[in-house]
């Protein structure tokens, strides 16, 4: 026995029938300008309370200084890329918007890249690992929830696409995590914010979106 | 340059601007029969999807699939489309929408059939099973002992090798009927086969 019965044109006319008699009224996702927009604020918001929370933005460093500092700048556009892809995967034709997004957060990594290479020849500059970690985990946490909200958001749309839907949707968690660890810690070292607010948290996040869009198909094949 | 040479060079043109009127009003009367058939309009949907029956074939059958497994992966075209359908936005050309469906449903059949080789098991451990053969799909006839191993397995499992080899439907229909993907309803079959193999050498052990 395969799997797979041999399927000809009378199963096709079957299934026709089938599809039509299940086709009852269905709720259209919203506009993407909508849901785009809806995401945004709340990241916004979740930015600004996390960025409180953590006892407000670094010390001695204006909030113009900050803003147009390469790394912040490199984060926005990752946050912005992965967003994109994570929402532009939920409806099924928006590979131009995929493309987009994914070469946005490409000019995120070369901005990081670039910054850092300026950066890391600067006295003082030394690699604590320690450190690195405790913005690692910080970032992770304060991901987790734009994690959830994007992939709510993104899971109620189309399902095609769970590896990618999975992977933006943490990497987009995380990368807000990043940005308000960054605003708040005071070690701007290059080498510590390359690591500590950037690859460490985007790498673990890609990893276990990955991981854990891969398990979710497994069991749900079970 | 002569009123022909003229006339020659301005056929094409207008044969294009005819085969992309066409084509826009193919995806104008596609887009409305979807809109329709999102708020529940069944005879809509049935001209949507009689339509597209044929488009579909054709891209599938232009790809490496043979015809018999080519008709299986429109049947799972159909069903994404079915299950998406509510991602359909009807201000947004319908062409892109269904063709990234339809691609993803080849990607994963070609995934699918690299796999296959490895998981695909032969008819003849029926033909191990001491007593007459058995027809699988005369459910009325089934072998006692088949009978037993089918009860003995998971449910999701016995599910899935009833809907395709009792009921006779195809995957599609049965994935349908299961609320599952096609795949995840092939993973079903395959792993209720070969519980069902095991069972079924063990009893004769």
């Amino acid at each position: 026995l395969s799997a797979d019965r041999p399927d000809d044109s009378r199963t096709t006319d079957r299934l026709l029938d089938a599809l039509v008699d299940d086709a009852g009224p269905v709720q259209r996702i919203y506009p993407m300008g909508r849901v785009l927009a809806g995401v945004v604020v709340i990241y916004v918001i979740w930015w600004i309370a996390s960025v409180w929370l953590l006892g407000g933005v670094r010390d001695a460093a204006s909030l113009t200084e900050v803003v147009t500092d390469g790394f912040f700048v490199g984060l926005v556009s990752s946050i912005a890329g992965a967003t994109g892809a994570g929402l532009a995967a939920r409806e099924p034709g928006r590979d131009r918007m995929t493309r987009g997004a994914l070469g946005l957060g490409m000019v995120g990594v070369a901005a990081m890249v670039a910054t850092f290479l300026l950066r890391v020849g600067d006295v003082g500059d030394v690699l604590r690992l320690g450190a690195e970690t405790g913005c690692l985990l910080h970032a992770a946490a304060l991901g987790v929830v734009p994690a959830i909200v994007l992939l709510v958001v993104a899971l109620g749309g189309w399902r095609g696409r769970p590896v990618l839907t999975s992977v933006t949707a943490a990497t987009s968690g995380a990368a807000l995590g990043a940005i308000v660890v960054h605003v708040t810690c005071p070690a701007q070292g290059a080498w510590h914010v390359m690591l500590g607010h950037y690859v460490f948290p985007l790498a673990t996040a890609a990893l276990v979106g990955g991981a854990a869009a891969l398990i979710w198909r497994h069991l749900s094949r079970r | 340059m002569s009123m022909a040479e003229v006339a020659q060079g301005a056929q094409p043109e207008a044969e294009d601007d005819a085969r992309r009127s066409a084509r826009a009003a193919e995806d104008a009367r596609w887009s409305a029969w979807m809109a329709a058939a999102q708020s529940g309009d069944g005879e809509a949907y049935r001209r949507l999807l009689d339509e597209l029956l044929p488009v579909l074939r054709r891209m599938v059958h232009a790809r490496v699939f043979d015809r018999e497994s080519g008709e299986d992966v429109v049947q799972n075209i159909l069903l994404s489309i079915h299950r998406a359908r509510h991602t359909y936005r009807p201000e947004r050309s319908f062409g892109p929408w269904m063709r990234a469906i339809a691609r993803n449903a080849m990607i994963d059949a070609f995934r699918e059939h690299g796999r296959r080789g490895e998981r695909e098991i032969g008819v003849e451990w029926i033909d191990d099973v001491p007593g007459e053969p058995v027809d699988p799909l005369a459910s009325d006839v089934l072998d006692p002992k088949l009978q037993r191993a089918l009860e003995r397995l998971p449910e999701k499992q016995r599910q899935a090798v009833e809907l395709i080899q009792l009921r006779g439907l195809s995957v599609a229909e049965a994935a349908l009927e299961a609320g599952v993907t096609p795949g995840a309803l092939k993973v079903r079959a395959h792993r209720g086969y070969r519980a069902m193999r095991r069972l079924l050498t063990g009893e004769r052990a």
